[in-house]
């Protein structure tokens, strides 16, 4: 079997839509920037894969990118994780709920 | 204008890179270092408004634009920086630690904001997106002993990179279907081929991630639990400079690459629904709020509603009132939000009961902060109604009627709310008797803000034949 285009297509709407699933369900916020991440990789793979059998290049520039600016995000969001773990003790998204109406 | 060296986002990159390496090495105070950030940003005010959009078009092989919707952008953002540095210079003695950082980060967050009115490729869009963004969730987080920044910290983190996700998917849908990602290839594509799915599920995608940025109905849920845990300064280059950023990339990408009769008939009724939606929760969900900060949030995500009416209303006409009406919101959002933090600098400010009797204990806050209340409901002398007007005016020639009617009730709920505020300044007993102390400077910045309200509201010619000859007419 022939591996094209729509079934890195398919691949990467399966990684993307895990991920959100995973943001929306899982209680723990280091697997959220996890799932974050997966959300993405899955937007890479997308581009990659378009990039591959496009024959335009602008896709892998693209990647180049949103890899160093998702570096730089989870960076911020690692340090949050820590200032988070100082006050609470724990890093769940149950304790975060000071914030509502 | 002459090459990238020019630009003004190069100018403040490397300015806030330099204050950075002087906090560093020589330890500044402060106050010095908030001195200087403005004199930057003046400087810049002028250097923008001198140059001449005509002069060289487009820069970095066409990834940049500098024409005259771009500089009107970046003087909006210049301006919007400059009363939010002012606002960080109230609220000082609040910041625990990197007093000096957080102007600095105020100013990459403002370069990335003027990069994002340029821009005409996917892949610069995204990189000064998230210029801005990252800068935020810095900012957002600022006091991070206090549970509540950082709450709100993580739950604009969580949701930033979600909507950033949804649009690198989208802008790699558009690439793939379009071969470039530069706006005028992906326009030209769209011209040329018949409408695929692939491009409306990419076109869908960035739009979901630019509605988290703006803040519209069903993308809003972060916003009231942001605005009200982030520094007040934050909230309020939020309210006003991050969703400015997003409606002025609504802007490029619907009335540039996408403008097209065909593509039109999909993201048209799509932006009418949502706009009416967001409308009517934002207004009619800030009714109950009681913590001031939660309250102007939904009354963003309502200012939101309107704002993709504007776009809407697809003529020329729909452009200009929204850059109108992006203006009046800038001044009369501010002014509340500087009223709010020459307030702060004494004490609690978020809790609208700390607001009773303010007319009695400080009346140089009162006066400016009922003004931009009342502007921001869109009530006749002031520059809110001409906002609110134009938005009506285009929303009827172009005849969305339901859009309209929207629009009328929930402009009618807005003023429950905002006079509210009012009416807890000027007619309830404050609950004690201590003077609050506003320095000079900010007596005049408050007063400038006030004469504004009125006078554009009154004599408004000048702000209209701006706006009408960035689109020649």
């Amino acid at each position: 079997m022939d591996i094209g285009l729509q079934h890195y297509l398919v691949a990467s709407g399966a990684l993307f839509s895990l991920g959100l699933f995973g943001i929306i369900f899982r209680r723990n916020l280091i697997v959220v920037f996890m799932c974050l991440e997966l959300m993405l990789n899955a937007a890479n793979l997308t581009l990659v894969a378009f990039s591959r059998f496009t024959q335009h290049m602008d896709g892998q520039i693209f990647v180049f990118f949103t890899i160093t600016v998702a570096a730089a995000e989870v960076a911020v969001g690692l340090a949050l994780v820590v200032a988070i773990f100082r006050i609470k003790g724990n890093g769940k998204t149950e304790s975060l709920k000071e914030l509502k109406f | 204008m002459i090459s990238i060296f020019g630009t003004p986002e190069f100018i403040l990159t490397v300015a806030a890179t330099l204050l950075l390496l002087w906090e560093a090495a020589l330890n500044p105070s402060p106050r010095l270092l908030g001195r200087v950030t403005l004199a930057i940003l003046i400087g810049l005010f002028v250097y923008v408004f001198e140059s001449d959009p005509t002069a060289n078009k487009a820069l970095w092989s066409g990834l940049y634009v500098w024409d005259a919707e771009a500089k009107f952008f970046k003087l909006f953002f210049i301006v919007t920086s400059i009363l939010v540095v002012w606002s960080i210079r109230l609220l000082e003695s609040k910041i625990e630690v990197g007093k000096s950082e957080f102007y600095i980060i105020t100013l990459f967050a403002a370069s990335g904001m003027m990069l994002l009115s340029s821009v005409q490729d996917l892949i610069l869009l995204f990189v000064a997106l998230e210029l801005v963004t990252v800068s935020f969730y810095v900012l957002v987080a600022y006091h991070r002993s206090q549970t509540a920044s950082l709450e709100a910290g993580v739950k604009y983190l969580v949701m930033g990179a979600v909507s950033s996700a949804f649009l690198i998917m989208g802008s790699a849908y558009l690439f793939g279907a379009c071969g470039s990602t530069h706006f005028d290839s992906i326009g030209l594509a769209l011209r040329s081929l018949e409408m695929r799915p692939e491009i409306l599920l990419g076109l869908a995608l960035v739009l979901v991630g630019l509605f988290f940025k703006v803040s519209v109905v069903p993308f809003h849920v972060w916003a009231p639990d942001v605005y009200q845990g982030a520094p007040l300064p934050v909230t309020a280059f939020l309210a006003v400079g991050s969703k400015a950023a997003g409606i002025v990339l609504l802007l490029r990408l619907l009335t540039g690459p996408f403008a097209g009769e065909e593509v039109a008939s999909y993201w048209i009724p799509a932006l009418a629904t949502l706009g009416m939606a967001s409308m009517i929760l934002g207004n009619f969900a800030a009714i109950p709020q009681r913590n001031l900060k939660r309250m102007l949030a939904y009354s963003g995500i309502g200012h939101a509603g309107f704002l993709l009416a504007g776009i809407v209303s697809n003529f020329i006409q729909g452009q200009a009132a929204v850059l109108i009406y992006l203006c009046t919101y800038l001044i009369s959002a501010m002014t509340v939000f500087i009223a709010m933090s020459a307030l702060g600098k004494s004490g609690e400010s978020d809790h609208v009961s700390n607001y009773a009797g303010l007319s009695k204990k400080a009346p140089w806050i009162a006066v400016p902060m009922a003004l931009g209340m009342v502007s921001l409901a869109g009530i006749p002398p002031c520059i809110g109604f001409m906002g609110k007007f134009t938005i009506f005016i285009a929303i009827w020639q172009s005849e969305h009627y339901a859009l309209f009617a929207a629009g009328v009730i929930s402009a009618v709920a807005g003023l429950y709310y905002y006079l509210g505020v009012v009416r807890t300044m000027y007619w309830t007993n404050p609950a004690d008797k201590d003077p609050v102390i506003v320095s000079f400077q900010t007596k005049i910045v408050l007063g400038l803000l006030s004469a504004s309200i009125l006078l554009i509201g009154f004599w408004s010619k000048p702000l209209f034949s701006i706006v009408n000859s960035i689109y020649g007419f």
